[in-house]
Parts: C-alpha cells; sequence; structure tokens
C-alpha cells in the first residue's frame, strides 16, 4: 500500500511537470500584410539559374525593414526531425553560422524533435506558431511519403506547407557490392538470382531498388531489414548481398570506404556531377507511361532533397524574407565551398515554388497508383 | 612505425590537453546526470566543431565520449541511479554497497576499473588498425544472429538462482524490444495508434524506470530521515577508496577478461555497446565460486560491467575510423564529425591519416586515466550522499530522472514510460525478477530479430551452415556445457583417485 502510495505522489508530480512544460496552443495567424511576393535573386554560378519567381513590384520600405528587424531581434528556431548528427541536422547548423552574417546579427537555433520517422518534428513545425519564428529543414520524401500512404501519425498537409528553398539534392543510384562480380546494369541484366538489400518494405529504399529490377527485368529479389544506408552499405563490403541504393551522398561514403562500387544506374532524369560518367535509367531503358508516372511517384517519396519550410499562415513579408536571406546564404560561395568537404559536390537549390510544384506534383498520385507501387516491391521481396 | 611517432607527436601541442581536459570535464559532468551524457554533450559540441582545428574538435569529442560511463557509475553505485545506460549493471552490486556503507571502496574500484578498462585496450586496438577491416567484412549478417544469440544467452547467468523468473525477465524485454516500427515489414506493432510508441520505447526512460524509481521508492518508503547506508558507519576515507583500487589488481584475471569482452562488443559494429557491460557482469557472475553473491554488493560485480563499458570505446573508436562503421551512439556523432572535417572514416582514413587515427585512439587512453583521477579526488565528499537524509536526496534525484526522461528525446510522455517502468522495477524488486535481464533482452531483442530476419531472407532456414556461425554455435554451447562437464569430469577424477 505503501509502494502504491509513492508512486502515485511520483504520478502527481508528473502531472505538476505536466502542467508547466504544457506548450500553449497557436494562436489564430495574423493577416498577412499587402506585400507583394518577392524572391531572392540568387548569385551567379556555373550551371544555369534556378527558374527565378516574377520580378518583384516596389514594396513598401517600411515593412521590408521591419522584417528585418524583426530577425535581427529575435531568434528563428529552425527544427529538424531528425537525430544530431544526421545530414539534416548538420546541413541546419552549418546555415545557422551563416544566418547572423546575412540578418546583420540575427540569431538562429537548431532544434530537434524526433519521433516517428520524422514524423512527430514535421507535425511540429506545422502546427508551430505561424509567426515567422519557426521553420524546418525535413528531405522531401519525409513530407510526401507518409502524406502518400496514409500514415496515421501525419498531422500535416504538406500542400498547405510553405516552402523556402529547397537544397543539397542529391538523386538515388544502384551500385554493386565490392566483393562480387557485378558493375553495371549490362551484368546485373545478365546475371541470375540477384539477391539485393535495402531498408524496410515501405521504405524509399525498397520502391526504388523494386521499381528498377522491374524496368531492367532484372532476375533479381530483394532482403529487406538494413538499417540506414551505413548498414546495407556493410552488408554490400561483406559481399552478402549483390548491390543496394542509397541516395548518391551516402553511396559515396560507402564507395570511400571501399563497400561499393561506382553506381551502375542514376535513378533521375539527367546525370548527376558526381558521377558525370554514370548513365541515367532513361537513358538505358524506355519507360511506358505507366511507369513514367510511377517514377515520377517514387523520385518524389525518396527525394532526399532537403527543404526549408514554414507553417501555413506565416505572414508573406517574413516568407519573403526568410526566402531571401536563406538564398543569400546557399548563393554564398564560402558556404558552398565550406560544406563541400561534406557534400562532396554542390547542386543548385531550387525554389519554393518550384519545390511546392514537386510536392503537389507527387502527391497527385492516385491510390491505384500507390497500391501499384506497392505491389511491385511484394512481388521481388525474398520474404514472399 | 612514422605513424606511431607522428601520433605521440601531436601530444606534444599544448592545444590539444586544453581540449582533451575540457572534453573530459565536460563529459563528466553530463555524465553524472542520469539520463543525459556523452552524446547530449558531443552534439552541442558538434555545432563548434564546423570551422574548428580537426585534431582539436575530434580530440575535444573523442575525450568526451571516453568518460561517459566512468562519471556515469558515479550515481549508479552512491544512488542507484544509472547515469548511462553502460552502468546499469554497475547498480547491481554498486548501490548494495553503498547500502552496505562500502560506496568509497565500490567508487575506488569503478573508477581503477573504468581507468584500466579504457586505456589497457588501446595497445589492442593500435595493433589491430590494419587488419580490422578484413575480420569486420567477414562476419555477415547471418552470423551475427549467433552474435547476438551469446549476448541474449547471459540472460540464463543473470537470473541465476530463479532461472524461471530470469526467462520471464529476458522474454518482457524481447517483447518491450518489438513494440514499435518493425525494421523489416515497416509496419507499426503494439503502438495501439499512439505516435509515441512509433520508434518504440527509448531506452533511457527503461532503464531510469527500472533502476531509479525502485531506489527512490525505497528511500523514501525508509521516512525523511532514512539514509541510502544502513549501516551507521559509512567508510569515506582515502583509505577505502585506495582499498577498491587494490581490489581490480588483486582481481587483475576479472579486469582484463571483462575488458576484452568489452572490447570485443565495441569492435564488433551492429551488437550494441551497452550489452558489454552486461555481458561482462554476466560472465564475471558465471566464473565466480559464488555466483550467488552476486547482487548482494561484492566488489567483482562492480569491477566486471566498469571494465567493460570503458573498454567498449576504445573497440567502437577503432571500427568507426577504420570501417566507418559506428559501434555505438557516440561513434555515430563521431563518425558525423569526422565527415563534416571533410575527412572520409574507413580505409583511407587509415591510410591517409594514420597520426590522427592512432592520436584519437591514444586519447582515449588518456581520457580514461585522467577522467578517472579527476573523479578519485572527489570520491570521499562523493561517498557521503549515503549519508544524506532521504527528506534531501528523494526530491533531488527526482527532479534528475524527470530530467533526464525529459531531456532524452524532449518527450513529455518519456517521463510516463519512465513511471510505468517504474512500477514494473518496484513489482520485479518485491518478487525477485531481474530488471538487469529485462534490460539485456530489450537492448539486444530488436537486433536478434533483424539479423534473423535478414539471414533467413539471404540464406534460407540453413543460414547457419557456415564456418564463422558454427563456431560460434560451439562457443555458445561451450559456454553453458563447460561448467556441468567440468564439474562431472573432476568428479570422475576424484572418485578415481578416492578408489
Amino acid at each position: 500500500m505503501r509502494k502504491l502510495m509513492v508512486i502515485l505522489a511520483l504520478g502527481l508530480t508528473l502531472v505538476l511537470v505536466a502542467a508547466g512544460c504544457a506548450r500553449p496552443a497557436p494562436s489564430p495567424a495574423p493577416s498577412p500584410a499587402p506585400v507583394p511576393k518577392t524572391s531572392p535573386a540568387p548569385a551567379p554560378s556555373p550551371a544555369p539559374a534556378p527558374k527565378a519567381s516574377p520580378a518583384p513590384a516596389a514594396k513598401p520600405a517600411l515593412a521590408a525593414e521591419s522584417a528585418a528587424d524583426f530577425y535581427k531581434k529575435n531568434t528563428l528556431e529552425m527544427v529538424t526531425p531528425y537525430n544530431v548528427g544526421g545530414s539534416t541536422d548538420l546541413n541546419s547548423r552549418f546555415v545557422a553560422t551563416f544566418w547572423p552574417k546575412v540578418t546583420g546579427g540575427g540569431k538562429m537555433m537548431v532544434k530537434n524533435v524526433t519521433g516517428a520517422g520524422s514524423i512527430t518534428g514535421t507535425n511540429y513545425i506545422y502546427s508551430a506558431k505561424p509567426d515567422g519564428l519557426t521553420a524546418g529543414i525535413t528531405t522531401l520524401g519525409s513530407l510526401i511519403s507518409p502524406v502518400l500512404f496514409e500514415d496515421a501519425a501525419v498531422k500535416f498537409d504538406s500542400k498547405k506547407t510553405i516552402y523556402l528553398w529547397t537544397a543539397f539534392s542529391t538523386p538515388w543510384m544502384l551500385a554493386a557490392s565490392t566483393p562480387n562480380k557485378y558493375t553495371t546494369m549490362a551484368d546485373f541484366q545478365k546475371a541470375k538470382g540477384l539477391k539485393f538489400g535495402t531498408q524496410a518494405r515501405n521504405n524509399p529504399g525498397a520502391l526504388v531498388l523494386a521499381f528498377l529490377i522491374d524496368v531492367f527485368k532484372l532476375d533479381a529479389k530483394m532482403a529487406v531489414g538494413y538499417v540506414g544506408s551505413t548498414e546495407s552499405g556493410l552488408a554490400a563490403g561483406r559481399g552478402e548481398i549483390d548491390g543496394t541504393t542509397h541516395a548518391l551522398l551516402a553511396h559515396k561514403t560507402n564507395f570511400d570506404k571501399g563497400f561499393e562500387k561506382k553506381p551502375a544506374v542514376i535513378f533521375d532524369r539527367k546525370r548527376s556531377a558526381m558521377w558525370p560518367d554514370v548513365p541515367t535509367l532513361f537513358e538505358l531503358v524506355k519507360l511506358t507511361p505507366q511507369q513514367e508516372k510511377l517514377f515520377d511517384v517514387v523520385v518524389g517519396v525518396a527525394s532526399s532533397a532537403q527543404p526549408f519550410f514554414a507553417p501555413p499562415e506565416v505572414p508573406q513579408d517574413k516568407v519573403n524574407f526568410l526566402r531571401e536571406k536563406l538564398g543569400e546564404i546557399l548563393a554564398d560561395k564560402e558556404f558552398q565551398k565550406g560544406g563541400e568537404k561534406y557534400w562532396k559536390v554542390w547542386t543548385e537549390p531550387i525554389t519554393g515554388e518550384q519545390t511546392k510544384a514537386m510536392v503537389n506534383k507527387a502527391l497527385s498520385a492516385s491510390k491505384e497508383d500507390v497500391a501499384s507501387l506497392m505491389a511491385i516491391v511484394d512481388k521481388y521481396l525474398l520474404s514472399k | 612505425m612514422h605513424g606511431f611517432a607522428q601520433a605521440l607527436g601531436n601530444f606534444g601541442d599544448p592545444g590539444i590537453w586544453l581540449w582533451i581536459v575540457f572534453g573530459i570535464l565536460w563529459g563528466i559532468v553530463f555524465s553524472v546526470i542520469p539520463g543525459i551524457g556523452p552524446l547530449e554533450a558531443m552534439a552541442l559540441f558538434l555545432a563548434f566543431a564546423f570551422g574548428m582545428n580537426p585534431m582539436y574538435a575530434l580530440a575535444t569529442m573523442v575525450a568526451l565520449n571516453s568518460v561517459g560511463a566512468t562519471g556515469g557509475s558515479i550515481t549508479a553505485i552512491l544512488m542507484g541511479v544509472p547515469g548511462e545506460t553502460p552502468n546499469v549493471a554497475t547498480v547491481y552490486d554498486g548501490f548494495p554497497m553503498t547500502k552496505k556503507g562500502q560506496g568509497a571502496r565500490a567508487l575506488g574500484a569503478a573508477l581503477t576499473a573504468s581507468a584500466m578498462g579504457g586505456a589497457a585496450p588501446v595497445f589492442l586496438a593500435l595493433g589491430m588498425v590494419v587488419v580490422l577491416v578484413p575480420l569486420v567484412l567477414a562476419l555477415t549478417s547471418m552470423d551475427m544472429v549467433f552474435v547476438i544469440l551469446i549476448g541474449l544467452s547471459f540472460i540464463v547467468v543473470l537470473g541465476k538462482g530463479s532461472m524461471i523468473k530470469g526467462l520471464i525477465s529476458g522474454g518482457l524485454g524481447l517483447l518491450l524490444a518489438a513494440v514499435g516500427l518493425s525494421p523489416t515489414s515497416g509496419l507499426t506493432r503494439f503502438t495501439f495508434g499512439s505516435d509515441f510508441l512509433y520508434d518504440g520505447l527509448h531506452i533511457v526512460p527503461v532503464f531510469l524506470g527500472l533502476f531509479a524509481v525502485p531506489a527512490i521508492v525505497e528511500l523514501a518508503l525508509k521516512g525523511g530521515g532514512g539514509t541510502i547506508a544502513k549501516t551507521q558507519g559509512v567508510a569515506v576515507s582515502i583509505r577505502d577508496v585506495s582499498k577498491g583500487a587494490l581490489d581490480v589488481f588483486r582481481h587483475w584475471r576479472l579486469w582484463l577478461r571483462s575488458s576484452l569482452i568489452g572490447y570485443v562488443v565495441g569492435v564488433t559494429p551492429g551488437i550494441g555497446a551497452s550489452s558489454g557491460a552486461f555481458i561482462a557482469y554476466a560472465e564475471a557472475k558465471r566464473r565466480s565460486k559464488h555466483p550467488e553473491l552476486f547482487g548482494t554488493g561484492v566488489v567483482e560485480g562492480v569491477i566486471a560491467p566498469e571494465s567493460a563499458n570503458n573498454a567498449v570505446m576504445s573497440g567502437s573508436l577503432l571500427t568507426t575510423l577504420a570501417v566507418g562503421v559506428p559501434g555505438s551512439a557516440g561513434g555515430a556523432l563521431i563518425l558525423g564529425a569526422i565527415m563534416v572535417l571533410g575527412l572520409v572514416p574507413g580505409p583511407t582514413m587509415i591510410r591517409e591519416h594514420l597520426a590522427l587515427s592512432l592520436t584519437m585512439l591514444m586519447i582515449v587512453a588518456v581520457a580514461n586515466i585522467i577522467g578517472a583521477g579527476i573523479c578519485f579526488g572527489l570520491v570521499p565528499q562523493l561517498a557521503k550522499i549515503a549519508i544524506i537524509p532521504g527528506r534531501i536526496l528523494v526530491p533531488l534525484v527526482l527532479c534528475l530522472i524527470y530530467v533526464g526522461a525529459l531531456a532524452y528525446e524532449g518527450q513529455f510522455l518519456d517521463m510516463v514510460a519512465m513511471l510505468v517502468l517504474g512500477a514494473v522495477g518496484v513489482v520485479f524488486q518485491h518478487f525477485g525478477y531481474n530488471s538487469a535481464a529485462l534490460v539485456l533482452g530489450f537492448v539486444l531483442g530488436e537486433l536478434f530479430e533483424k539479423y534473423l530476419f535478414i539471414g533467413l531472407q539471404l540464406a534460407g532456414p540453413l543460414f547457419f551452415l557456415r564456418p564463422i556461425s558454427l563456431v560460434l554455435i560451439l562457443i555458445l554451447i561451450s559456454l553453458f556445457a563447460w561448467g556441468p562437464v567440468e564439474r562431472e569430469l573432476r568428479r570422475r577424477l576424484r572418485r578415481g583417485r578416492a578408489a
């Protein structure tokens, strides 16, 4: 009985702590200030500049100044729904070191809100008070995939999210494991009984791999269950699987460790600057219209590009300011050079509007398309 | 040889010593607070690593990571609240020693075992730098099934005294490990629609609940004037601390075996560094002439896990550097720092930055020795925690564990989970079940399922018909069969002599 009383006392303490920690409900969003939309002009670069938004109309100097003053005085919370040390975390921290420079002394604080894959953090950002002081960075795939697959934990609407910029994009690829005898897609097409490895059944890696096996008509199956590109890369290095798929940055790490060979194919419409001599799947096979449609869905779901985004109903002047300043950071040569050690190669960012178009396109997939994709995955599972 | 000379030469830079000491102090402070540890400290530091001298940045992170378990043993022994997951096994005998008034001796043993356990395997690591990669690559997912099974089999040892209760405890741990997203199907299990349980239960609230909450409940039930120490006399002099230090030298075989176990666990990617301390503790109990005394407050029960949990660090750092695969969560952050600084972990790192890699390994040894030395000076005062009245200690420890549970992932429900597991811990304590077996099952359960599933997919039901797997199966059988076989052989020998 006494023990029960003590446990109840502990529980009561917890309730009191919870009451103290309770987050106030977001207040209704203020009406946006009537300022015309502007987009930041990117710095010149060798690659074609991203498509800019329509030329800005003149905006009242007072509104632009007030957004600048606002961010100089207040700390912007940049939330990432992934753990410390991951790529979104590292990228956001790197961006945070440049924020004071572009805002004349403003501060950016990186916060990790993890859980439920990345869904808890994304829910947190989406439901944050739309005062312009909370923004997020995640992977595009994690804004699309849970919505498309109707994950019950999702409380955000990717179509209503405000996209600022999307950067750090690398396409997916398929590479052979180093100890085994295959290297190119032609080698894989001649082989029998291939075993590839990837993550869980409904993970982007499984979708990309299954799609490639299907369009190239490989005699192959997939083993699922590896957690992360490090594990599947190690499995490739051990030779227990014949190959695996990752985003290019993860592959480069495994390639440098000697676990995987250079990519056999790039899962994109255009070649990658990181591996300019590796063909895309469009150069090697002709896709049917239905396969092209599914390709766009898979590209969206698997996208490792990292959008900076804000909750809906953030005032337009603050959205414009955030776009302008983040654009300045991304265009900064010092930023690009400093991060290149980690990213290996710099890919041009795309604007918020372009990101929104990509998201809407991926989310326009029908339930039948999603079902077709999962049927393709199940067809090639070793466990089935 | 040139690489070794250069690595030693790096220690001639006074700047590196400043950063090492900074890392040690920061690591100890963070690791003493239950639930918050070197991971959080390293995460905070990572932001500063951009633009830093790579040598200084990595020296700080390695030093931070190396002393995490050292600081955590202080609260584990004195308050029964493990500072870090690897310190859970230390609670089993460390806290009872404090209750018997031998807290200073326990701390002396823990710190010495930590220093020696962390420092000595570094020499092994330095020698293995160039041969590790083929060894790690030889071990496939199919073999890992049996490596994990060996770890799980120690549940039986932990439950000795009541095998059924040990197995039930371990089984409950395996069940708790199944909660959340399945790594194989991508579907959620036992979440009951809760987003919080999507990723499963978190390890920190689990061990805080199972160990810290029952300790607080027990202290609270003694009344406001009750103290942790049951005896009137509490030994807190330097002589008592030294007695504990000498215990490690007296039990040098135990220290050596436990350090090797920790090192092997650390160097093998995919096992989970926290299981090293459990396995070392269980092995120490298995080999002891008086296994029934484990859990009542014997110094061997402190030496084994503390040697192992520091030895894990050198093994896991070696794998992180040489193979590019982190052997622990701290290793993952160090890997992140290495990549941020533009270096490539793995064989390339060893080839192109051998001196830096060797320096980092040496820092593990240096940090463990200095960290233990710093803590040694504080032990006589810290040991007096055992005689602080409960009315002061209970609220303080309560705050610490709530902070620890909340700080882990910033989720309020982690505190609820801690309390629920706390109720389980109180029941376990009352009915003689084994919380350490539960934690071992919890830590290793998901890994076992994952590797078993992968092994079955890749090689079918006969996946164990591989040379390394068969050797591991033999080791597993001999671990448990050898004892009875040896006893039977001795009995027959004695009978033969008598005849």
